[in-house]
């Protein structure tokens, strides 16, 4: 509770530091937000375990990891994103107290404990991304994805509020450990677990409900986008830990089938559609619904080593997804195209490697990180005789390494379009060579995040 | 008698006409608001039917957090339809084309 605290504290200081500082001084506001997310993460780490409100709010392994995690892409997204916000004239303090709220939303799900913690930390969140997705507001564009993400996301919240209401219903209680001890295995948990799933699908952004997610993470600007591709999955993950593994395991017979189907379509449609697109955040975005099958087939899995791989993968991503947007951000294009990637290299030799460990770690090859992260997931699937999925997820992992490649032939190989070096200043390379070395220095020494993740499921 | 089956029945209605409402419409923004306004209130009746049959008061509570969120949501959702129709001068959902692919 006491990470949550500080943070809801942290939201009005630093609101009124913005109104202090004038809107000319983003970066005292922005220097005050990253001072106390810091204090949010120290206060995450020192928080106790144990639960609170009669058992709605628990703070467990898993929690503790979603939320230091959840701080630190925050923090990144921070750092990287006032650069391209400045280009597109969407620099406001309300930048940084929207991503806290949203952050603070994400705390509020990876704790719940109940179907209503876990329905009003999701709302908080999808509020506050809604708000940030239109915060260009003289951008058509934004204001589209805004509107397409608001009426999508209120549809996704609909039908699992109605599945929520069936579990509640069938149990007679908001508890989750009450709700998974009074389930049984009949036709109405069959229909409320198929529309829990379809609203944890919606906001996923998992086939067949992905349709807006190409269109948010296009739309607004990038450091927009920077959020909307890390933060929330942390969340998301919660979610169908928390309803699904935790509150419908005696139906896992009768959801698996729809979640196996619904990871396998994801990740034919993000690794094929990827293929056909011309700019950067777009791609970035059906790649990220392929990445979302393939932590969903950890789930799947069913085991707790399956969990623990697709809790692995999750951090993993997030953090390859924020190091990707942080280069794109530093190449200083509006509405990045892919093109802007051509002679990368020749640009700046830095920024280039630091793309190039991101794309070989999205594609999954050894040592990186990355490839740890599908190797878990593979290896949980065999393990429980699921090798025609591992198959599959391998297939679709090699088609999707061919777009990835293609960055790194237009970085490497082509002429760039503009002459003249890019100067992203000192912090933005620390950053970014950080978060690049960061997937290399998983990908050697793992063990260390590894044993965290299954400790979070080692009780459960 | 009304029974718990006919309340359900009634909240499954709404909430058909909700989703229908949202994927059918293809002329006003402000009447897919009005379906995502349905689609919660569709839910808020289920919540209400559970806990009166079930005698138990937490489903009643849980309304009162959804018609504070619903209220959030519709501030939102209209705050957005501002900004796109100063953007656009319209609310017609079919112009909405700007992204594709």
């Amino acid at each position: 509770m006491r990470a949550e605290l500080a943070l809801a504290a942290l939201v009005p200081v630093a609101l009124l530091v913005d109104l202090a500082a004038g809107s000319r001084k983003q970066a005292v506001t922005r220097a005050v937000s990253l001072a106390g997310l810091a204090l949010v993460a120290w206060a995450a780490i020192k928080a106790p375990n144990g639960e609170m409100f009669g058992g709605s709010f628990a703070m467990d392994g898993l929690a503790r990891i979603l939320k230091l995690s959840g701080t630190l892409l925050t923090g990144l997204a921070f750092a990287y994103a006032p650069r391209d916000l400045k280009a597109a004239g969407a620099l406001r303090g309300e930048y940084y107290l929207l991503g806290m709220f949203a952050l603070l939303g994400v705390f509020v799900t990876a704790s719940a404990g109940s179907l209503l913690t876990l329905y009003l930390g999701l709302e908080l969140l999808a509020l506050a991304l809604y708000t940030l997705v239109a915060l260009q507001r003289h951008c058509a564009q934004a204001a589209e994805a805004a509107m397409k993400y608001f009426v999508l996301g209120a549809i996704g919240s609909g039908a699992m509020l109605y599945g929520i209401s069936l579990l509640y219903g069938l149990s007679g209680s908001l508890l989750l450990d009450e709700v998974a001890a009074q389930g049984s295995a009949g036709a109405g948990s069959y229909v409320a677990a198929a529309l829990v799933l379809a609203g944890v699908a919606f906001k996923l952004g998992a086939a067949p409900f992905h349709q807006w997610v190409p269109d948010a993470y296009q739309g607004p600007p990038l450091g927009v986008a920077v959020i909307l591709a890390t933060v929330p999955k942390l969340a998301y993950f919660a979610l169908i830990v928390r309803l699904m593994v935790t509150g419908l395991p005696v139906a896992q017979e009768q959801w698996n089938p729809l979640l196996i189907v619904m990871a396998a379509a994801s990740l034919a449609m993000g690794s094929i559609v990827a293929i056909a697109q011309t700019h950067a955040a777009r791609l970035f975005a059906w790649a990220a619904i392929g990445h979302v099958g393939f932590l969903l087939l950890g789930v799947a899995a069913g085991s707790g080593e399956g969990l623990a791989a697709a809790l692995f993968y999750t951090l993993v991503y997030t953090l390859m997804v924020a190091g990707a947007f942080g280069v794109i951000i530093a190449l200083q294009r509006q509405n990045a195209p892919l093109d802007s990637l051509r002679g990368l290299y020749r640009r700046h030799p830095g920024l280039a490697l630091i793309m190039l460990l991101i794309m070989l770690s999205m594609i999954g090859l050894p040592p990186l990180a990355g490839f740890l992260a599908k190797w878990q997931i593979l290896m949980a699937l065999i393990e429980q005789g699921m090798t025609v999925l591992a198959v599959v997820a391998v297939v679709f992992a090699v088609v999707a390494a061919y777009y990835y490649l293609r960055i790194v032939r237009l970085m490497f190989m082509e002429a760039p379009e503009e002459e003249g070096r890019l100067t992203p200043g000192w912090t933005t390379t620390l950053l970014l060579s950080a978060n690049g070395l960061a997937l290399l220095v998983l990908g050697i020494w793992p063990n260390f995040l590894l044993d965290l993740c299954r400790a979070a499921f080692a009780s459960g | 008698m009304i029974g718990l089956p006919h309340l359900l029945t009634l909240s499954a209605v709404l909430f058909a006409i909700a989703v229908c409402g949202i994927f059918i419409n293809r002329r006003s923004v402000i009447l897919l608001l009005m379906c995502v306004e349905l689609l919660l209130l569709a839910v808020n009746f289920n919540f209400v039917a559970f806990a009166w049959f079930l005698g138990d008061l937490a489903g009643q509570v849980f309304v009162f957090f959804i018609l504070t969120v619903a209220a959030a949501e519709a501030a939102i959702g209209l705050a957005i339809l501002v900004v796109l129709f100063r953007n656009r001068i319209s609310v017609n959902v079919d112009e909405f084309q700007l992204l594709k692919g």
